[in-house]
This record gives structure tokens, C-alpha cells and sequence, in this order.
């Protein structure tokens, strides 16, 4: 897959990406990067009145939750569009699918990396927190969190070629996901039974992950991190074979 | 160094799905049959073989596969590699509507174009002005995208692309009635450039009805009858047999 990727396609294809989103306005760029933050903000203010807690514990926990939500909803959902949306450039060359798809997780994560900047000033900001080394490792779960959700996205853009009411299954196991994530609540707040449905979600082991860096101050523990790993490679795996078995049959489809 | 195409038994089928729609909903309602799709062979045992020098018109029927079987010899549809044997670089000029994206303005294509023949960024940068300026396009398109454009504007930039294209040898270029859409005075102005590109090449391949602009450029004609027969000859014989069909 490495050999088929075109650095100056990317380039090109990415900077029309976020040109399109940010249609040459500031507004668009600060709405797209404060958006997560403002809910992340609101949900705080909102849950933590429900349940009599402080804000400060709130707003660091939601908004690690809500960040990498984001990323993951936005990048399904223009993934899973992307062969159908730019068709001409893939049928004319297959390898472009794995360079278009690359571009629209390279356009939300530039997105994401500035929401995760803005996150940490404003927390080191308000909390005073010092710098830990830990922080560091937040790198190594974005980067794999990246990986899962490249898996996830290509595997949808193909079913979406192939099914064209796949569009809507997907937007309801995102909408289900949203519920059985622990974004709006955290694992220790619900029963043992329901919480081991929620762990069965590999979305909830990146969102405990992106929490426990910042929010505990706690070292990873290394068996976290191998889980993390796991999931991850064995998305990639399944992706990897179900897009080698599929990419030469959905030229005819588009 | 010279081009060569060989293909041996060649057989190529499309999977077209049962419904017009295929759909989740319909994969359930017929679960129990093996797949959603249906094959249409397009060739089968299908052998050619293509020379150095030579100039090639592929005529045939609607639907006979003249435009699969460039495709097929382009890459764009995957084959087995014992079926398909070539030597030498494949450019091929399909037609304009099927090369550019119509969601992008000209610039884009320009660029997401190059960047498919391993152009360097720096390379596309240079050379974007001279091809927007050479295909004439009105000021007011250029920063559309191409749905808004004409046919006739969009054969200008697709054939203007090939223009500025640098062209490795050996090479074989595929023609797939590609200036259908554009004006005499475009047609004169491209005509000089892209003749001197069919010369320069290897092996050329033609696909058009137009036997006039198939005398001019071709030496060959191969009918294609059906998905295993083909007549090859000189233009004028194969002419004659194409009227009779």
C-alpha cells in the first residue's frame, strides 16, 4: 500500500480538501476548529449541573471524549463517500483510492490536532497543570486511533459503492455508537452488565485512553496499551483484505 | 527501445448486479442467492497481437467492447498477467468527460492530473499557467468547477492536458473519440501538437466511427464482431466489411 501512494496527489488533493471546508473564510476555520470545544463546553456545563459536580472535572473529561468522536464521525462519514464522490479519479487509476481516502483523514486531522491544541492551552491555562512526560504518549493514541478509523472508513466507502442504502445503516450505528461510547457519561457510572456491552466497543478503549493521559495523570498501563494495539491492527488487517479483494470489482459499480 | 501489446486469451466479464439498484435491502430479500451480481462477458479467448509501428483503428458495433479493450490495455481494468503482456509506457486520451473531475475547477484537475503521471509539485506549478493559457478558457470558468463548463470547454482542457504531457518512450498512445466535442479552431490549433505525439509513438491506438480521421492517422483497422472475433486488415478492407454489418 506504501508504494501506491502519489505524496504530490496527496498534497494537491488534501489542499482542495480543506480549502473547500474552509472556503477561504475565517469563519469557516474558526467554527470547524472551535465546534468540538463549544460542545465539549456546553455538554460540561450541562452535566455537571445534573450531576453537582465542578466544571473543571467535566470539561477535560468531555472534551477528550468529544474530540476523537469527531474525528471518528466526520472521517466515516466523508470516507464513506469519497469513491463515490471522486469516481473519475479512481477508475482512472485504482491505487488513487487509497491516496483520495488518505487525503480526507489527512484534512479532519489537521482539524483534529488544532482542536487538540487549543484543548491543552486552554487546560493549561485554567488548571495549571505541569508538564508530564505521559503527555507525550497522547501522540502514540492519536496516531493509532488514526490508524482504526482510516480501517473503519475505507471498509464503509467501498460498502457504499456496492449498496446504495448503506449510507443510511451507517448513519444509525454511528447515531447507536454515539450512545455506546462513554462520551456523555463515564465506564464508572454505569451498571457492571451494561458496562460490559460498552467495553465490547473498541471506540471505548481509545476514549478511555485519550482520558486516562490527562485527566488521571496516570501512566498508561501497558496492557491498555497493547489492547489499543490489537484493535487497531486487527482493523487494519480487515481493511487491508477487504479492499485487496474488493478494488478491482468496484470500477463497475461507480 | 520498442512497444509491444500481447494479448492471450483474454477473457474479461463485467459484474452488473440483478437489480437496477442494488441495495442492502434487496442483498436480504435475496439471501439465498450466491451473489448479488451477474456476469456479462464482454470478451473470452480473446487473442491480439499489437507491433512496433503500427497504427491501429479499432471499429466495431456499439457495445462490442472497443473501449473496455483499450481500458484493458491502459490498466484501468485489471487482468490476468499471463492474458495481458506489454512492453513499453501506455497514454491513453478516453473520452473527455470520463477523465476530469466535474466537482473541480480547472486548476485542481490540472494539478490532480499531472500528479497521476508522477509530475513533482513544483513541476505542475510551472507548467499549470501555460496549459490554462493554451486551452483558451474564458476568465470567468476558470475558478468553476468543470459541471459548469461545456463540452466543448472541457475537451479543450482534457486535450490540452495531453498537449503539455510529456510522453516517455517507448510509448504507445490509446485515442478514444476524444475531440468529438471540440471547435475547428481548437481542433487546428491541437491537431499539429498531438500529430506530433502520434508520430513519436510506439504503437497508436485509434477507436472512432469516423474512417476519414481514421485514413489520415491509421495503417490498420481491427473489427471487433463479438466477444471473440475480430477481422484485422487494411482500413480500406475492414471499412467495407464494417458497412456491410
Amino acid at each position: 500500500m506504501i508504494k501506491k501512494i502519489n505524496f504530490t496527489f496527496i498534497y494537491f488533493f488534501t489542499l482542495r480538501l480543506l480549502k473547500s471546508k474552509y472556503r477561504s473564510s475565517i469563519f469557516g476555520i474558526v467554527l470547524s476548529n472551535i465546534f468540538p470545544l463549544l460542545t465539549a463546553t456546553i455538554l460540561s456545563l450541562i452535566f455537571s449541573n445534573i450531576y453537582k459536580q465542578s466544571f473543571q472535572n467535566f470539561f477535560p473529561n468531555i472534551s477528550l471524549a468529544i474530540i476523537p468522536w469527531f474525528f471518528f464521525l466526520k472521517t466515516v462519514n466523508e470516507l464513506s463517500t469519497s469513491i463515490i464522490f471522486n469516481s473519475q479519479i479512481i477508475k482512472r487509476k485504482i491505487q488513487n483510492l487509497y491516496n483520495v481516502s488518505l487525503c480526507y483523514l489527512i484534512s479532519n486531522l489537521f482539524d483534529t490536532l488544532i482542536n487538540f491544541i487549543i484543548f491543552f492551552i486552554i487546560i493549561f491555562i485554567f488548571k495549571k497543570n505541569d508538564f508530564y512526560l505521559d503527555y507525550f504518549l497522547i501522540f502514540v493514541t492519536i496516531m493509532t486511533f488514526v490508524i482504526f478509523v482510516y480501517s473503519i472508513g475505507i471498509c464503509c466507502a467501498i460498502l457504499n459503492v456496492y449498496f446504495n442504502d448503506f449510507k443510511h445503516l451507517l448513519n444509525f450505528i454511528l447515531q447507536a455508537l454515539f450512545f455506546l461510547t462513554p462520551i456523555i457519561y463515564q465506564l464508572k457510572q454505569i451498571g457492571a452488565g451494561f458496562g460490559k456491552i460498552i467495553k465490547l466497543n473498541p471506540l471505548t478503549q481509545f476514549i478511555v485512553m485519550f482520558q486516562k493521559v490527562i485527566v488521571k495523570d496516570k501512566i498508561f498501563f501497558i496492557s491498555e496499551l497493547n489492547l489499543i494495539f490489537s484493535i487497531t491492527i486487527a482493523g487494519l488487517i480487515i481493511s487491508i483484505l477487504f479492499t485487496n479483494f474488493n478494488k478491482n470489482k468496484i470500477q463497475f459499480y461507480m | 527501445m520498442k512497444s509491444k501489446i500481447k494479448i492471450k486469451d483474454l477473457t474479461f466479464n463485467y459484474f452488473i448486479p440483478y437489480e437496477k439498484n442494488l441495495s442492502l435491502k434487496s442483498v436480504i430479500i435475496n439471501i439465498f442467492r450466491t451473489s448479488p451480481f451477474q456476469k456479462y462477458p464482454v470478451f473470452k479467448n480473446f487473442n491480439l497481437e499489437i507491433y512496433n509501428n503500427d497504427r491501429i483503428a479499432l471499429v466495431g458495433k456499439n457495445g462490442t467492447g472497443k473501449s473496455t479493450l483499450t481500458k484493458i490495455i491502459d490498466g484501468v481494468y485489471k487482468v490476468d498477467k499471463n492474458q495481458l503482456k506489454i512492453v513499453g509506457n501506455i497514454y491513453a486520451l478516453y473520452e473527455p468527460h470520463s477523465m476530469l473531475n466535474t466537482e473541480f475547477n480547472a486548476l485542481d484537475n490540472i494539478r490532480i492530473f499531472y500528479s497521476n503521471y508522477n509530475y513533482t509539485i513544483k513541476k505542475i506549478k510551472k507548467i499549470e499557467k501555460n496549459i490554462l493559457i493554451f486551452c483558451d478558457l474564458d476568465k470567468k470558468f476558470i475558478n468553476l468547477p468543470l459541471k459548469y463548463y461545456s463540452s466543448g470547454m472541457i475537451t479543450r482542457l482534457v486535450v490540452s492536458l495531453y498537449v503539455f504531457l510529456k510522453m516517455k518512450k517507448p510509448y504507445t498512445l490509446i485515442i478514444d473519440e476524444a475531440f468529438a466535442f471540440a471547435d475547428i479552431h481548437f481542433k487546428n490549433k491541437v491537431l499539429k501538437k498531438i500529430n506530433e505525439k502520434i508520430s513519436q509513438s510506439n504503437i497508436f491506438i485509434m477507436v472512432s466511427h469516423d474512417f476519414n480521421l481514421i485514413k489520415k492517422y491509421c495503417n490498420k483497422a481491427i473489427l471487433i464482431k463479438d466477444k471473440k472475433n475480430f477481422k484485422s486488415g487494411t482500413v480500406d478492407k475492414i471499412q467495407k466489411i464494417y458497412e456491410k454489418i
